[in-house]
């Protein structure tokens, strides 16, 4: 009998074993996410516009930290400023390409945990069919159960970039040149 | 002003005044070598073309990864084959290597998931082909310098308010340039009443024609707008070319010759206003 519970124990040990080793698998909610940005317009206000339509994943792993992983995939038509007329304009060549270049992602290389609740995600983002690194410097908002008792947690990201290094140099200075990132998700766990 | 008016305006004014000058000086000391002012003119709206295409975008991009990247690719290819033409040398084999090589920018990309995208690239050459030999045998023939240039001219200006309401600033930037540096050899041409050279229709047919397809794809440049402002110049057919040593003779020629350029180029404009209104986004 004390073998039988010892067995139990241990194989019950090796169970939790795996579960914590397991990486956490995230999808991004649309509908509970956002992905904002600001550019500043001839120097004296700053023009706020989002993305409509996009998807992306993220990998937790707490036992190996470098196996984290975020994705994320823009679809660069679904730019919504808010002024159907600039979203036509942003949409063309001038800017985005959109027909083009349908997608922009951002495919992260390294994840470094700075605290609890701070980490910093660097990794590849391509726009326009250029690729250049960017750092993404994340919160963790907070985790638990959603409305269907799903698990759930949320994340906070900010990060600029410079327009030009992917060569949407269109109205510079007029329209600057820096662009600041808010990309607010909560992810489902799969 | 607004900062990106002027910024437009330096775009579209820096180049052509550039393209005043060195072309002035080149009709003045080439004026009895007309090969040679082909080779120079053609130089020089080559580099006019890619002075504006750099004032409009920036920069260049290597390589080029989106069709109007290969706009000062282009221009400086076109200029080289418009100084081989001026000789006569391998015109219909350099006219085809270039149709196809400008389909190819804007469909060899889709041929792997697209085997449909071949016969575009087929159809484009044979379109592109045909417009160059029109041009250059049927309208070039029947045309003076200064008629050609303005036929041209008109068409690639208007191109520009066409492309800029189709909601590409930049790309109708560029196609104003080009619409004014035409222009500006079509007076020059009228003042010496001369000649230009092949690279006319060369320029017309592979940079405008890159600009208009490129606006038709990546923006919303309405395809009928396009395709009456390709056909503009083929007006030029109409009425007989006028080199008569008096200027007056000339301009009534001239003006009654562009008649039919005037007539297709304000129904391509009044079809981008209706299909496309103006924007007030800036």
């Amino acid at each position: 009998m004390k073998k039988h519970y010892l067995s139990f124990l241990l194989s019950s040990l090796v169970l939790a074993g795996t579960t914590v080793a397991q990486a956490d698998s995230f999808k991004i909610d649309p509908v509970h996410s956002a992905i904002i940005f600001k550019i500043g317009h001839f120097g004296v206000g700053n023009v706020y516009g989002r993305f409509d339509n996009f998807s992306g994943t993220v990998a937790l792993d707490q036992s190996d930290p470098s196996k984290d992983a975020v994705n994320v995939e823009i679809k660069t038509d679904s730019v919504d400023t808010n002024a159907p007329d600039r979203d036509k304009h942003i949409k063309s060549p001038d800017f985005f390409n959109a027909a083009q270049f349908s997608t922009a992602t951002f495919k992260s290389t390294s994840v470094k945990k700075i605290d609890d609740k701070t980490y910093e995600v660097t990794g590849d983002f391509t726009l326009r069919g250029v690729t250049k690194p960017l750092t993404l410097n994340v919160q963790a908002v907070g985790s638990g159960p959603g409305p269907k008792g799903e698990p759930r947690s949320g994340w906070e990201a900010t990060a600029t970039l410079k327009r030009s290094d992917f060569e949407v140099k269109t109205f510079l200075p007029a329209v600057s040149d820096e662009v600041s990132l808010i990309i607010a998700v909560e992810g489902i766990k799969q | 002003m607004n900062q990106m008016v002027v910024q437009s305006l330096q775009g579209v004014g820096f180049p052509s005044l550039a393209v005043l000058i060195a072309s002035a000086v080149c009709f003045v000391v080439f004026r009895e070598h007309p090969w040679l002012r082909a080779i120079g003119i053609g130089l020089i709206l080559a580099g006019g073309t890619i002075w504006a295409y750099l004032l409009a975008f920036g920069g260049f991009a290597f390589p080029p990864r989106e069709s109007h990247q290969w706009i000062p690719y282009l221009a400086g290819v076109v200029a080289l084959v418009g100084c081989f033409q001026g000789l006569r040398l391998g015109r219909q084999v350099t006219n085809i290597a270039l149709s196809l090589g400008m389909a190819l920018i804007f469909f060899w990309s889709q041929v792997p998931g697209n085997p449909l995208a071949l016969v575009w690239i087929v159809a484009l050459t044979i379109a592109l082909f045909i417009s160059t030999i029109l041009l250059q045998k049927v309208i070039e023939d029947r045309c003076s310098g200064a008629e050609l240039a303005l036929g041209l001219a008109l068409s690639a200006g208007a191109g520009g308010i066409a492309i800029f309401l189709g909601g590409s600033a930049v790309l109708g930037q560029i196609s104003g340039s080009l619409g004014v540096i035409l222009g500006v050899i079509a007076i020059l041409a009228f003042f010496f009443n001369t000649t230009v050279g092949a690279i006319l229709p060369l320029i017309y047919v592979f940079i405008f024609g890159c600009l208009l397809l490129s606006a038709c794809l990546f923006a919303q440049l309405p395809w009928l707008t396009a395709v009456l402002l390709w056909v503009a110049p083929w007006a030029l057919i109409l009425g007989q070319r006028s080199d008569h040593p008096r200027i007056s003779r000339r301009a009534r020629a001239l003006l009654i010759r562009m008649i039919g350029v005037f007539a297709l180029v304000a129904i391509a404009l009044g079809s981008a206003f209706l299909l496309t209104p103006p924007s007030s986004e800036l």
